[in-house]
Formats: structure tokens, sequence, C-alpha cells
């Protein structure tokens, strides 16, 4: 075997190293990318802010549909209402403070905080 | 021991003289009978019905039923020896506290007595219905072998306890006429008479006193019984029927001058399904769905709101048991998925259920007994009832089932959701504890009671009258044990009398 086959034989799994490479970091990038891809995407709303507290936006504007029947709903002043109230405390403790201070109300007959039916009602009527 | 006497065979037209007489063979009378066993005291027990139920016996309990759907006058109540215990669940739990209490907010409640008044005589009540030890509101002794009860938040509502009626060999419940039909017959001082059927108690011409009781049976046979003292024990619906019907000498009936005989009588409504209980871990204590037995007490938990509540936020009694497990709907798994991902709660094995109720409703004038121009086989006018419920009566509870699902978040053990909101929801397929209660209140005032503070009839020297029919505010706790309570308390005062 001369030296120049050596070479040759050298240079193959170079390449096919740096191939698979290439392989895992674009197979990598759209494992990384998938949930975002399969993710329900939603129109840009003023209420971007609070609406990224729920889990589930879909669960969250069945409750929210089912909290405010018919009645009228004006999303900018309750948007309002809720980032005053939470200020810099997580979302959590302020459905922890409607507990605590017995502000609760029912969709659909489900006894919940009220400031969680208020945040669902966004994602039902964002605007 | 002897013989019960049969009233068809006591000679027609005669005369009974005896020092008491105990009018209702039913969980009253015969508690009064036992609890006056072996004193000088000379009882005569009269009881309608026999041994057994018959058919033309009960037909004398039909009467007429109007508004909101009840269940018809026959059937509620059974006339035969053990009277209603012949029908009854075994349910025990005493009154609380507040139900005897005053509350500007609940109209016409309050007794003229505090609970401790009728305290001592609970162990000897919980001895007669057979219910065990008298343990109830100590989780301690139920939880420590079947697990703890659900964990609430700070807040209005706990876990109480009821105990159950057993008879002997574990039979449910203590039907008293068969349990003590035995010592009944041991009692010197005791005669009973079956197919007694009092159709008038005959006051003096000056209304002062109670002179006879006018005695029919079914057969024709009529005769008197002449007391020095008697107790009407014939419960919620038949009592007011005997006092207004005894009207030759006052026009209005007995004890009714007033015009309260036969109002405020009041049931337990119990609505069904009344709400969704959600527990996310899925784990609940067996004595929460079914009977258990532990510390030799049959017992079963359920959700009652604290005195202090009651009285902080005006809701009335309520008491609230776990039934089936259920599965939710679309939003019901949303407001869970929503609730336990916001406070991080791991809800996979979370599980669903209906809860049931009893709950106590405001006494109301207007919710009536009055008599009819109809008669029975006896003669004697039958009953018509104005059954009510107020809307008020089921926001009352509602605010209550609120409470509990904030006190279920709070501890992040569960979530409840409440199934009715409108009356006809309400309605749809309320049933009744078969609790005859009210309809000869106890109360100082003449103008507001038919009975005072020892269950005498105001105004007539020596009747009085035994049983639930003399509750002026109900609670939501069944009511045999503490009619019993109530009945061995008017036994001490009875006995006075006759020193």
């Amino acid at each position: 075997m001369s030296v120049a086959g050596k070479a040759h034989i050298a240079r193959r799994p170079l390449l096919k190293g740096l191939a698979g490479a290439a392989g895992l970091a674009i197979a990598g990038a759209a494992l990384l990318e998938a949930p975002k891809l399969f993710a329900p995407h939603y129109p840009p709303s003023p209420y971007d802010d609070l609406l990224v507290q729920l889990p589930d936006r879909d669960s969250a504007a069945r409750l929210g549909a089912a909290w405010l029947g018919d009645r009228p709903f004006n999303a900018a002043q309750t948007a309002a209402n809720l980032r005053r109230q939470l200020g810099s405390h997580s979302f959590a403790a302020l459905l922890e403070n409607d507990l605590a201070r017995s502000h609760m109300a029912e969709a659909h007959g489900w006894v919940l905080p009220e400031s969680l039916l208020a945040l669902c009602a966004l994602a039902a009527k964002p605007g | 021991m002897r013989a019960f006497l049969d009233a068809r065979s006591v000679p027609a037209g005669s005369t009974i003289n005896t020092d008491l007489a105990i009018i209702g063979g039913g969980p009253a009378g015969i508690s009064l009978a036992l609890a006056l066993a072996n004193t000088p005291i000379g009882i005569v027990l009269l009881e309608s019905g026999d041994t057994k139920p018959d058919a033309a016996t009960q037909n004398l309990y039909a009467g007429t039923e109007t508004g909101v759907r009840y269940i018809p006058l026959d059937a509620t109540r059974l006339r035969y020896l053990g009277g209603c215990s012949n029908h009854w669940g075994g349910w025990c739990r005493p009154l609380d506290p507040v139900d005897f209490e005053t509350r500007d907010w609940f109209a016409h409640s309050g007794w003229p007595f505090a609970r401790s008044e009728i305290e001592p005589y609970y162990p000897r009540a919980q001895s007669l219905v057979e219910a065990g030890p008298f343990i109830y509101d100590e989780p301690a002794r139920w939880s420590k072998p079947l697990g703890a009860p659900l964990r609430l938040g700070p807040g209005g509502l706990y876990t109480t306890f009821f105990q159950f009626s057993k008879q002997r060999d574990n039979v449910l419940p203590t039907r008293f006429g068969e349990r003590y039909a035995d010592d009944l017959k041991r009692i010197p001082n005791l005669d009973v008479y079956l197919h007694a059927n009092v159709t008038g108690l005959r006051l003096t011409s000056d209304a002062n006193r109670l002179d006879h009781l006018d005695i029919a049976t079914l057969s024709g046979n009529r005769f008197v019984v002449k007391p020095r003292l008697a107790v009407v024990a014939t419960g919620g619906i038949e009592t007011p029927r005997l006092l207004l019907a005894s009207n030759d000498v006052m026009s209005a009936g007995v004890g009714n001058t007033h015009d309260v005989v036969g109002r405020y009588f009041a049931d337990h409504p119990i609505p069904g399904q009344t709400a969704t209980l959600v527990v996310f871990d899925g784990r609940i204590a067996p004595y929460y769905q079914l009977i258990q037995t532990a510390n030799g007490a049959n017992f079963r938990a359920a959700f009652a709101p604290r005195n202090a509540y009651r009285q902080a936020r005006s809701v009335a009694d309520s008491l609230a048991t776990v039934e089936g497990e259920v599965q939710l709907d679309s939003t019901g798994q949303a407001a869970v998925a929503e609730m336990a991902a916001m406070f991080g709660i791991d809800a996979s094995a979370m599980r669903a259920f209906t809860l049931g109720c009893g709950m106590e409703i405001a006494p109301d004038p207007d919710r009536r007994l009055t008599l009819t121009g109809e008669k029975d086989a006896l003669g004697m006018p039958r009953l018509k009832l104005e059954m009510r419920v107020s809307d008020d009566d089921f926001l009352r509870y509602r605010n209550t089932l609120k409470e509990l699902g904030r006190q279920l978040l709070l501890a992040r053990t569960g979530m409840i959701r409440i199934l009715n909101t409108t009356r006809a929801e309400w309605l749809n397929g309320l049933d009744w504890g078969n609790h005859h209660m009210g309809s000869a209140r106890m109360h100082d005032d003449p103008r507001r009671g038919v009975v005072d503070a020892n269950s005498k009839v105001h105004g007539v020297g020596n009747l009085y009258i035994a049983g639930s029919a003399v509750f002026p505010t109900y609670g939501a706790s069944n009511p045999t044990l503490n009619l019993i309570a109530l009945v061995l308390r008017l036994a001490d005062h009875l006995k006075a009398q006759f020193r």
C-alpha cells in the first residue's frame, strides 16, 4: 500500500464524519423546532404577555367562553386589570390571592378563581 | 312478660283511667315509655296499627299534597308499631349548637334553649338507636384505620361524620317496634294497646286541661282513655291533624289559639346530584362513599358548614355526601387541566364524583298542613299539605358548595362543579328525607309556638307533644337521634310532674 493510498483512505472517514455531524446538526435543529412547527398558532393579540401564562389556550378559551356566556366583555379593560393586579407577582400568586379573598367565579358551574376566568375570557375573546 | 292489648277487645263505651297516655308507638312514643319504665307512673301507650303493616290502617294517612312535589302523605310515613323507624335509613347525627340559636338573617329561627340542654341525653339516645359509641366528629378515631379525610383549606366547611343505627347482628337499622317489643312487654307499669286510634283530644269546658281521649278502632269499637297527663307522639304530620281536628271546645283546634298549629312544617330536601367533586390525585377515603365500620360504629363522612361560617355568611345547614364516580365532559377536563397546570399539580390520576345532599330549609309559616273536608274511615278530616321551598333555600346551599370549591383549591386537593342554578334545575328530581318537623313548634311565646320549652302545649295544663313536630328550626341532621334526646329530656320533666 502506497503513502498516497494511505492519505486517500484517511480522507474518506473524515468526509464521512463531517457529513454525519452535519446530518446530526440538521436533525437536532429539526427536533428543536418541531414543537414550534406543530404547536397551534394564534394570531397576535395585544394580550399575548398575559395569554402566555395559559398552558393550553384552547382549553382556556373553552372555559372563558363558558364563563362569558352572553355577558358584555371589555378585553382591554380586563387585561389592564389583570396587569395591574399581577404587578411583579406570578400568575399563580394572583390565583392564590383570589382564593384567599374568596374572589371566585363560575364557568359552566366550575368554581374557579376570578383571575383565571378573566384570563380565559381573554383567550376566548381577545379582541 | 305481658302481651300487647287489642283495642278492638276493650268493652265499648268503657273508660280507661291512667296516669299518662302516650299517643303513638313510633320512636318517640316507644322511647318515652322505655324511659318511664319501672316508675310509679301508670302508662297507657296507644298505637293505631298492629305490629305489622296493613292497608286499611295505612290508608288513614292518605291526604293531599300541593305546591312543590312531595311524597304522598300515606307513603312518607308508616302506621304500625315502630312508626317511621320501619322505613328509617338509620342515619344519625346530633344537631349543631348553631341550630338552636336565633339568627336575625334566618326568619323564625331558634329554640328556647341551647344544645347544652339536650346534650346530656345524647348518649342514652345513641344507645336506643344502637349506633355504637357516641364519637361522631372525632376524625382521628375514623381516619386511623381507613385513611385521612380529604384535606380542605381554611374556610367554612369541614368533614363531619354520620353514625348509623344497627340492630342486633349488624342489621341496619333499629326498627323500634320489632326491636323493643319484648322490652315494652316487660314494663310492669305499661299497657300497650294496638289498633287504638285517638280521634279526639277532649278538653275540659274551660279549655285549660285535657279531659280525655276518644279512641276508635277500624272494627267500630269506641272507648275513652282518661289520663292525668297525655303526650302526643304521632309525628310531624299526624300531630297537627289531631290537634286541629279536636275542635269541639276550641274551634280552631287544641293549642291553636294563635293559628300556629300545622304551620312551619319542614322536611329535608334531597336535591339529588348537586355538584361534581374532583379529587386531583384520585385518592379518597372509603368512608366518603360507603358506610364503613371502625371503632365499634358504622359511619360515613359528609361535608358540612361550620357553625361560625353559617353565622358569618348567613347560610343554613347542609350535609353533602360523596356518591358515584363520573366522567368529566370537555369543559370539565379543561377546567381541571388549567387549574392543575397553574398550580403545578399532577392531576393525571384525577377522579370525579357526584355530590348528594340533605339540606336545611328556612322555617316558613306558609309551608302548612290544614284539614280538608274529606274524612277517613274513622271520620277524621284528612290533611292537605302546601309544600314550599324558597329560592333562598337553594341559594344558601349553593353558596356553601362554592365555599367547598374554594377550600379544595386552597388545599390543592380538588375542585367543585355546581350542577344546579335555576329553580327548575333544583326541583328536577328533588326528593325528601321523610323527616317531618316543625308543625307544632316549640317557642316560649304562645303567639309563635304551639308548645313551650318543656314541650307542653301552651294553655293546656296536662298535654305534651313529643317528637320532631316541636323542632322550631331543623338543621340538616336526621331527626331521629335528636328527637329521642328531646324525648328523654321530656321523660325527666314528666317524672317531676308525677312526684
